[in-house]
C-alpha cells in the first residue's frame, strides 16, 4: 500500500498518506484505538472501497476496472460469521465462489474435504452452519477462505467474542496456514504470539510499524493510543 | 386469508398457480438482468425480514391479534419487482414450515396476499406521495389490503367454496380494519427509516 | 412471541430423506392434485389408501403424531367455516369428503417438510426449473430467518418491558419503528453479505 488515502463522505479522513509492506508469507497484526480504520483499510484493500493511492498484490494493482481479478487472489474473513455463512449447508458455504476456478465436482469436494479438515471441522457438511457455535462457525469461515488457496488472507478480528478454547482452536488453525495474512485485531496477545509484524494504527494514518517486541513493549506509546502491553510481554 | 390445499377445485387452481408463476417469472428475469449482486442480499434478507413481519402477532383491542401483511410497504421501499419475489418467498416459506397455505393454492394467495397489493399499492403511493407520504402510504395500503380481500373473496366464490354475496363484505371488513392497523405501523416504520436512513427509499427501487 | 416451529430437527438420517427430493416433491404434488380431483365414489379407498401409507410414512420416519395433529387441528376452523354454509347443500358424505381433502393435503405438505431436509427442498425446486434467483433468495431468506427473527424478539421484548402503560395506538406506532430499526438491521447485514459475497467471486451470474 502507498500514499493511501480514504474518507467516508461527509467525514474527516481516516487516513491520508497510509503506505504499508508486507512482505509473502509474513504474518502482519494490525492494532489501534477503535475508530482508527483498521477494518477500513482492509475494505479498501478488497476493492470494496474506493481511496486514493495504489494498493499493489504480488506485482499486480489494484483498480476499479480489475478488482474483481485482484479479489480472486486474496481471502477475507470477516469479523461476523453470521454475514458470511449464508447458504444452506457447511459445504455450500466453504465451496461458495470455487465455481469461477473452473473445477470439476469432484475437485471442489476434495478441496471443502480438505480445508475444514484443516480447521477441524469435523461435523456433517450436508447441515446448516446455524447450529454451529462461535469457534465453530469463525472455523468454517477460516474454511472458506482457505479453500481459495489465495496467496493473501485478511482478518478482521477473528478472536473476537470467543471462548479460550475457540481462541486455541483458532489460533492453532491460523498457524497452520502459510499464506501471507493482514491481521486486524484488538487481541494484543494474538499479535505478540502469532505476528512477525505489528502496524499500530491512529488518527490520520500509521503511527508505528515493526516487530511486536520492539512496538508493543513501549509502553507509554501504547498507552497513547488507547492500548496497553500486552500480557506475554508484561509476564517476560 | 392464506387458503389451504384442499379448498380450491382444480380449474382454479391452475389458473392461479399459472398467472402466479407468470408473474414471479417476469420480476425474477427483471431483477437478474440488471445483474445487481448488492440486490441478491437485499432481497434474501428482505424475504427474511418480511416473514418475520407476517409473523408478528399485533394485539388489537378485543383480545385477538392479528397480523400485517407489509407488502405494500415493501413496495415503496424496494419497488413492486422485488416486493414481488420476496413475498413468494415468504409464503413459500410459510406454506413449508407452518403449513399456513398450500402449495397448490399458493397461486391463488400469492395473488391476493402479494401481487395485487404490490403493484395497486406501489402505483397509488407513486401518485400520491408528492402530497404527504403519510396519506399516500395509508391509502395504498387500504386499497391494495381491500382490492386483495375482493380478490380472495372471487377466488373462493369462483371454487364454490364461499358465496360471493357473504365472503366480500367480510374479507373486505376484516381487511379493512386491518388496513387501519397495517397503516399506523407501517406509517411509523417508514418514519423510522427517513429519519434514520432516508438515502434508501432513494437507491433501492426496483 | 413468534413460534418460530422450524422443521423438526435430524430430518436428514430418516429413511424417507433418502429418496431422492424431486421426486418426493413430485409424489407430495401428485398426492395433492389427487386429493383436489378426487370424486366422491373414490373417497373411501383414497382415504384409507393414503391413511395407511402416511401412517406407515410417520412411523418408519418417527415423525412426533402430535406434531402431525397439531398441523392439522390449524385447518379445521377454515373447514368449519366452509361447512357452515354448504353444510345443506354437500351433506353429510359431501362434508365427510371435504374433511378429508382438507386434512389430508395438510398432512401431505407436513409429511413432505417433514422427510426433507430444507437443501434437499431447495434443490428439488431447482430440478422443477424454478428462476434460480428465487430459490437462491429463498436460500438466504432460510439462512437469516431465525437470527432476523431472534432480534425482533430481544426488541419486542424491551419494548414491551418498558410500555405496559401505552394503549393500543401508540403500542402499535412504536411497533412501527421498532420494525423500522429491524428493517435498517435487515438492510445493514445485506450489505455485509454483499461484500462477503463479492469477496467469494460472486458477481452475479446465476447460471
Amino acid at each position: 500500500m502507498k500514499d493511501l488515502s480514504f474518507a467516508y463522505p461527509g467525514n474527516e479522513p481516516v487516513f491520508k498518506g497510509f503506505s504499508l509492506a508486507v512482505g509473502k508469507g509474513e504474518t502482519c497484526g494490525l492494532i489501534g484505538a477503535n475508530g482508527t480504520g483498521k477494518s477500513t483499510l482492509l475494505l479498501l484493500i478488497c476493492g470494496l472501497l474506493q481511496g486514493h493511492g495504489e494498493i499493489c498484490l504480488e506485482g499486480q494493482v489494484l483498480e476499479k476496472a480489475n478488482a474483481a481479478a485482484f479479489r480472486r487472489r486474496l481471502s477475507m474473513v470477516f469479523q461476523n460469521p453470521d454475514d458470511q455463512l449464508f447458504m444452506p449447508t457447511i459445504f455450500e458455504d466453504v465451496a461458495f465462489g470455487l465455481d469461477q476456478f473452473g473445477w470439476d465436482e469432484e475437485t471442489v469436494r476434495r478441496t471443502v474435504r480438505t480445508s475444514l479438515d484443516g480447521v477441524g471441522i469435523t461435523v456433517d457438511w450436508s447441515q446448516s452452519s446455524q447450529q454451529l457455535s462461535l469457534g465453530q462457525k469463525k472455523r468454517v469461515c477460516l474454511a472458506a477462505a482457505l479453500a481459495r488457496n489465495a496467496p493473501l488472507m485478511l482478518l478482521d478480528e477473528p478472536t473476537n467474542e470467543l471462548d479460550p478454547k475457540g481462541r486455541r482452536e483458532l489460533l492453532r488453525s491460523l498457524d497452520d496456514i502459510d499464506a501471507t495474512k493482514l491481521i486486524v485485531t484488538h487481541d494484543l496477545d494474538l499479535v505478540a504470539t502469532h505476528c512477525d509484524r505489528v502496524c499500530l494504527l491512529g488518527r490520520g494514518g500509521m503511527i508505528a510499524e515493526g516487530k511486536p517486541t520492539e512496538i508493543m513493549t513501549q509502553e507509554a506509546l501504547m498507552e497513547a493510543h488507547d492500548l496497553e502491553v500486552p500480557l506475554t510481554f508484561k509476564m517476560g | 386469508m392464506h387458503i389451504p390445499d384442499g379448498f380450491l377445485n382444480v380449474p382454479t387452481l391452475i389458473v392461479t398457480q399459472t398467472v402466479a408463476i407468470g408473474c414471479i417469472g417476469v420480476s425474477a428475469k427483471k431483477i437478474q438482468s440488471s445483474l445487481d449482486v448488492r440486490r441478491i442480499p437485499l432481497l434474501g434478507l428482505g424475504a427474511a425480514f418480511l416473514f418475520c413481519l407476517q409473523l408478528f402477532s399485533v394485539p388489537v383491542p378485543g383480545g385477538t391479534s392479528v397480523h400485517v401483511s407489509g407488502v405494500v410497504l415493501l413496495a415503496v421501499l424496494l419497488g413492486p419487482h422485488s416486493v414481488i419475489v420476496i413475498g413468494a418467498c415468504s409464503l413459500a416459506l410459510q406454506a413449508l414450515l407452518f403449513q399456513h397455505g398450500g402449495i397448490l393454492s399458493f397461486g391463488a394467495n400469492f395473488l391476493t396476499i402479494t401481487l395485487l397489493p404490490a403493484w395497486i399499492g406501489s402505483w397509488i403511493y407513486g401518485k400520491l406521495n408528492a402530497s404527504s407520504r403519510i396519506v399516500a402510504l395509508s391509502t395504498a395500503i387500504l386499497v391494495g389490503k381491500i382490492l386483495g380481500a375482493a380478490l380472495c373473496a372471487s377466488i373462493l366464490a369462483v371454487s364454490s367454496m364461499v358465496p360471493f354475496e357473504v365472503g366480500l363484505p367480510a374479507m373486505v371488513l376484516a381487511n379493512g380494519l386491518g388496513a387501519i392497523l397495517e397503516s399506523v405501523i407501517c406509517v411509523g416504520l417508514l418514519s423510522f427509516i427517513l429519519t434514520h436512513r432516508p438515502v434508501i427509499l432513494e437507491g433501492t427501487r426496483q | 412471541m413468534i413460534p418460530l416451529e422450524l422443521q423438526p430437527h435430524s430430518v436428514a438420517s430418516r429413511p424417507l430423506a433418502t429418496v431422492k427430493s424431486p421426486t418426493k416433491l413430485a409424489m407430495a404434488l401428485g398426492s395433492l392434485l389427487l386429493l383436489a380431483m378426487m370424486p366422491a365414489t373414490w373417497l373411501p379407498s383414497v382415504s384409507i389408501g393414503l391413511g395407511l401409507v402416511y401412517m406407515v410414512i410417520v412411523v418408519l420416519n418417527r415423525i412426533s403424531v402430535l406434531f402431525l395433529l397439531k398441523r392439522i387441528v390449524c385447518v379445521i376452523p377454515f373447514v368449519l367455516c366452509i361447512l357452515f354454509f354448504h353444510y345443506k347443500s354437500m351433506g353429510l358424505q359431501g362434508s365427510f369428503h371435504f374433511l378429508i381433502r382438507s386434512t389430508f393435503s395438510v398432512a401431505t405438505l407436513v409429511l413432505f417438510t417433514a422427510t426433507t431436509p430444507f437443501p434437499q427442498i431447495l434443490s428439488s425446486l431447482k430440478a422443477f426449473r424454478v428462476p434460480h434467483l428465487f430459490v437462491l433468495v429463498l436460500a438466504l431468506a432460510y439462512r437469516y430467518m431465525a437470527l432476523v427473527q431472534s432480534e425482533l424478539s430481544n426488541m419486542h421484548r424491551s419494548v414491551t418491558l418498558r410500555t405496559s402503560h401505552l394503549g393500543h395506538f401508540e403500542r402499535w406506532r412504536l411497533y412501527g419503528r421498532m420494525m423500522g430499526s429491524l428493517f435498517l438491521k435487515a438492510f445493514d447485514r445485506s450489505e455485509r453479505v454483499h461484500h462477503a459475497m463479492l469477496c467469494r467471486g460472486f458477481h452475479g451470474d446465476l447460471n
